[in-house]
């Protein structure tokens, strides 16, 4: 016994907080088939060891295993990146410190972006400016409330679009949120609320970073969000229920405008003052069987309220007083045959059940019934650019050029998804993490099937006269229709020793549209990617070296033909390829590193399937190059 | 390159993963089964860098219970241990031919409290949380008050089952501090900043001990034992480990992150505990026979307190290996 306790006295166990909170039947956890945004915020957590952000080179890198992560993710006061790639160059700094009651978080970094060679030696004239500014300031007063306040601030400059015909000039986001909890973190009683308010302008034009022969257009967006919600967790023996209210009003305006020498002329709305109020009520009740088994149900109820305020604003013609610019309601009547009145209202019902077995800490399986329903965006519902012109005499709507409209349906219905989806993630005992299992060979497994049969899946076509459109210009629009969507997802890793590993993944997706009986766009083909890695040590600290392949099958199945379907997949893009990159790392005292590496090594020229998102180009004008061979290396240091 | 080239590819890739174990040439086993506790790290460090990898199997591997290891000692399979320092003796004294090789800590107590306790005589009034009743951490603060003359009834101690109850009381409940050894120390310490309690390190308990006895600032709690007659037979092998061992404790301190990935293959500790903990382990490497008038000295102690610790004496002159 005596022996037992001295024993237990060296030993190290922690108490961890085993909350079973989720949330589930979450709209927000659908995304459209083809989004489009300006990229992802650099946000603290991912900020040092980034790599610059390529909408043309889909290789996923975060992956890679470097030592100089030790550097990155040392909780230091300061720490710094700083590296070139190929031509373009990146520089972080982040600063950190935790006390008592309060924690901080800073970070800066900059992007500059100047372009790149694709594997036939091309130039590609691809390029940004950007500037990002965060900070996270948390404030624990006691062990029942915590408050957190993020800020944080991107500004993108000369975007260059090589696809497309407008290159976003400037491109500014704001994010400011407040974070409150009152009650334990293991949210046994707890209620949290979060306030957000996000901010973003865009300009975007055709003529100050190209040459441009015809009309000089550039496009103004603001968007403002705010956003407020409140969730109560609470635990009644075994069961634990999540309960949820929110709130959203998004302001969107887009202003079109013709640029000339004299004076600059609002000729289209992209948003027409678009304001939404969205209402989100959810529950999410749990019950823990034992261990090993957990059910959960979450429902959700949402009412989405849309006004277009310049529905019907008169967009005059300065050039002649006869003429107007069409404004969005005539927009949406020439294409959809209907008069909008500049309101609609839409409610969704959403509901999931899933089943989580536990047999072990090492092994975790879900199976998950859901049915899911999604409010089309306002790309999808109140986008109205097209270059129809008014005239006012005789009340005519005359379309100049049919095909160069983009108008969304402000009353599309909402997308619902009946999906099953199975989730494995297993690994043994020894397995820590990749590149690291010291107490025998450590694997891990794992990957989601996921069969979607979608409802009224928005999706953007070409103007045919189907059913519902009016027109049969061949401009885009969007519709409702019947689709299966299928995705695979397995991952593997393998541990042979203490300086050894290899990994596996693999993905496969498959879109139907059931209702034209045609393949869905933009589906990511057949990809599989190995990686094999060396770690050692030496006396400073320690090294590793990595290669790694990816396989990008061709893409049989997909929207090639404007004449058929939307058109934006490119048989030029649709080729398989392999491309491969090694890379290595020293990382000296945990205080000072060396990352560096050769992407493309073979000078491979591909294109990525998935078309290019920073704007909405659902057009493309041309197919893009991935970058070819890339030399790169990143210093890094932590003080 | 085409789906042949790639199918290559990914064969020269996988034998490249695969050539370790193809190329791995047969070599003696040399294992460590070490107590899931920080000096593990060291070892752990040692096993993937060190010199006698290069001429044997080096591994170490963590016992889950003391009846694992008094098993495998009995039993003949387990020849290297590193466990708490009574523990050699004990088995010792229970008839096993096991001897000490090295300590590797000198004091992996700390105490921390919410408010600064500067010295042991202000843990007077104070209500303290200890672990375990009659062991090893217990006894080191008896003693220590016991020789600076401090009457520990005037402390209001309470005893817990496990570290991790006494770091759930003490963060919990209206206790002033809590001695633990490391990394629960540190680990409560970051638990106490997710919960607004602002808990410091209190006196050095090792510090303490050195004045008080008028010795080394050491406690030295935890080291590597091992069969006489395995080490008989290795100690060449030995004496390259122990170099091993000093340069895996100096990689360990200049390598603080890099060191707690390692730790944590051994123990259920995070990362950023293992981290913090390092520069208050007071880890070292230290031959037996360098610090056996400490060792002695601390056996007494624990003798005077409970001599169960010790299987009931004191461990002979040739139980010090090294």
């Amino acid at each position: 016994m005596n022996l037992k306790l001295s024993i237990c006295t060296l030993l190290s166990s922690f108490i961890t907080i085993t909350t079973f909170a989720q949330e589930l039947a979450n709209p927000d956890t659908i995304e459209p088939i083809k989004f489009f945004s300006p990229p992802k915020p650099i946000t603290p957590n991912i900020a040092l060891g980034y790599f610059p952000e390529n909408q043309f080179d889909r290789t996923d890198r975060r992956d890679y295993y470097f030592v100089t992560e030790n550097i990155d993710k040392a909780f230091r006061p300061l720490k710094i990146n700083s590296g070139f790639y190929g031509k373009n160059f990146y520089n972080a700094i982040s600063a950190q410190a935790r006390g008592a009651n309060f924690y901080g978080i800073a970070n800066l970094n900059h992007t500059k972006a100047n372009g790149y060679k694709d594997g036939a030696g091309h130039d590609v004239d691809w390029g940004y400016k950007r500037f990002n500014q965060s900070v996270i300031l948390g404030f624990v007063p006691s062990e029942y409330q915590e408050y957190k306040l993020t800020y944080l601030h991107d500004n993108i400059d000369d975007d260059k679009q090589p696809e497309f015909a407008m290159d976003p000039i400037k491109t500014e986001r704001h994010i400011a949120k407040l974070n409150a909890r009152w009650g334990k973190a293991d949210l046994s009683n707890t209620l949290q609320a979060e306030t957000s308010f996000i901010k973003m302008q865009r300009h975007a034009d055709n003529y100050t970073l190209r040459e441009n022969h015809a009309q000089n257009i550039y496009l103004d967006l603001e968007r403002k969000m705010f956003n407020f919600s409140l969730k109560h967790d609470y635990d009644i023996g075994q069961f634990h229920n999540t309960a949820a209210i929110s709130y959203q009003h998004d302001y969107f305006n887009g202003e079109r405008y013709l640029h000339t020498p004299r004076r600059d002329i609002l000729n289209g709305y992209r948003f027409g003052d678009v304001h939404i109020n969205r209402y989100r009520l959810s529950n999410t009740l749990s019950y823990r069987f034992n261990e090993q088994h957990k059910l959960g149900l979450g429902l959700t109820y949402e009412f989405n309220e849309a006004e277009v305020r310049k529905n019907t604003t008169r967009l005059a013609n300065p050039m002649n007083p006869r003429l107007a610019f069409a404004n969005p309601q005539q927009i949406w009547q020439a294409h959809y045959g209907y008069a909008f009145d500049g309101k609609v209202r839409q409610e969704t019902f959403s509901g999931e059940l899933q089943y989580d077995y536990t047999p072990s800490e090492y092994q975790k399986y879900s199976l998950t019934l859901a049915h899911i329903e999604r409010v089309g965006n306002h790309l999808e519902r109140f986008n109205s650019i097209a270059a129809i012109i008014h005239n006012t005499i005789n009340g005519q709507l005359m379309n100049q050029r049919p095909v160069a409209a983009i108008v969304g349906n402000p009353l599309l219905k909402p997308e619902q998804h009946n999906f099953i989806k199975l989730s494995i993630d297993t690994k043994n005992d020894a397995y820590n993490d990749y590149m690291n299992s010291l107490t025998g060979q450590g694997w891990h497994i794992g990957g989601d099937l996921i069969f979607d049969k979608v409802k009224d899946l928005i999706i953007f076509d070409r103007a045919r006269n189907q059913r519902g459109v009016s027109t049969q210009g061949g401009g885009i629009i969007t519709r409702n229709v019947d689709a299966r969507l299928f995705t695979a997802q397995a991952y593997a890793h393998y541990n042979f020793n203490a300086h050894w590993a290899a990994g596996l993944k693999a993905r496969y997706n498959y879109g139907q549209n059931e209702t034209d009986g045609r393949a869905l766009y933009q589906m990511r083909p057949f990809e599989l990617m190995a990686q094999a890695d060396y770690k050692d040590y030496f006396s400073l600290g320690s090294y590793n070296v990595g290669i790694t392949a990816r396989y990008v099958a061709k893409q049989h199945r997909g929207d090639f033909d404007k004449t058929k379907g939307l058109g934006i997949d490119n048989h030029e893009a649709a080729k398989s390829f392999v491309v491969a990159d090694i890379y290595a790392g020293i990382n000296i005292h945990d205080k000072y590193g060396v990352r560096l590496g050769i992407n493309n090594i073979f000078d491979k020229r591909y294109a990525e399937f998935i078309s290019g998102d920073h704007v909405v180009a659902l057009s493309p004008t041309a197919v893009v190059n991935a970058p070819g061979r890339t030399y790169w290396l990143s210093l890094h240091a932590a003080f | 390159m085409q789906r042949r080239g790639f199918l290559k590819l990914l064969a020269g890739t996988s034998t490249l993963g695969l050539s370790p174990n193809l190329l791995a040439a047969e070599k003696e086993t040399f294992a460590i089964y070490g107590a899931p506790a920080l000096p593990s790290m060291i070892i752990g460090i040692a096993a993937v860098q060190g010199q006698l990898t290069k001429q044997m199997d080096v591994s170490l591997k963590t016992w889950r219970s003391p009846d694992q290891l008094r098993a495998g000692v009995a039993s003949g399979q387990f020849k290297v241990m590193m466990s708490p320092s009574n523990v050699g003796v004990n088995l010792a004294n229970q008839g096993q031919r096991v001897g000490m090789i090295n300590i590797l800590t000198k004091g992996i107590i700390n105490i921390v409290s919410k408010q600064a306790i500067n010295q042991p005589q202000d843990l007077i009034g104070k209500k303290v949380l200890i672990p375990f009743k009659n062991d090893m951490l217990d006894i080191v603060l008896h003693a220590l008050l016991k020789k600076l003359n401090i009457d520990s009834q005037k402390i209001a101690i309470t005893y817990t089952a496990t570290p991790p109850e006494a770091v759930g009381l003490f963060l919990n409940k209206d206790f002033d501090a809590v001695l633990l050894p490391e990394p629960m120390a540190s680990a409560s310490i970051l638990k106490g900043k997710t919960m607004g309690i602002n808990v410091v390190r209190s006196f050095n308990l090792t510090q303490a001990w050195g004045e008080a006895f008028n010795t080394q600032a050491m406690i030295p709690q935890a080291g590597i034992i091992a069969d006489i007659d395995y080490f008989q037979q290795h100690q060449e092998q030995f004496e390259l480990f122990h170099q091993d061992l000093q340069a895996a404790l100096a990689w360990a301190n200049n390598n603080p992150q890099s060191a707690a990935q390692i730790g944590k293959n051994y123990m259920p500790a995070p990362v950023p505990a293992l981290v913090q903990s390092l520069p208050y382990a007071n880890l070292t490497v230290t031959k037996s026979r360098d610090i056996k008038t400490e060792l002695m000295q601390f056996y007494e102690e624990l003798m005077r307190f409970n001599p169960k610790l010790l299987g009931g004496k004191l461990p002979s002159d040739d139980f010090f290996l090294v």
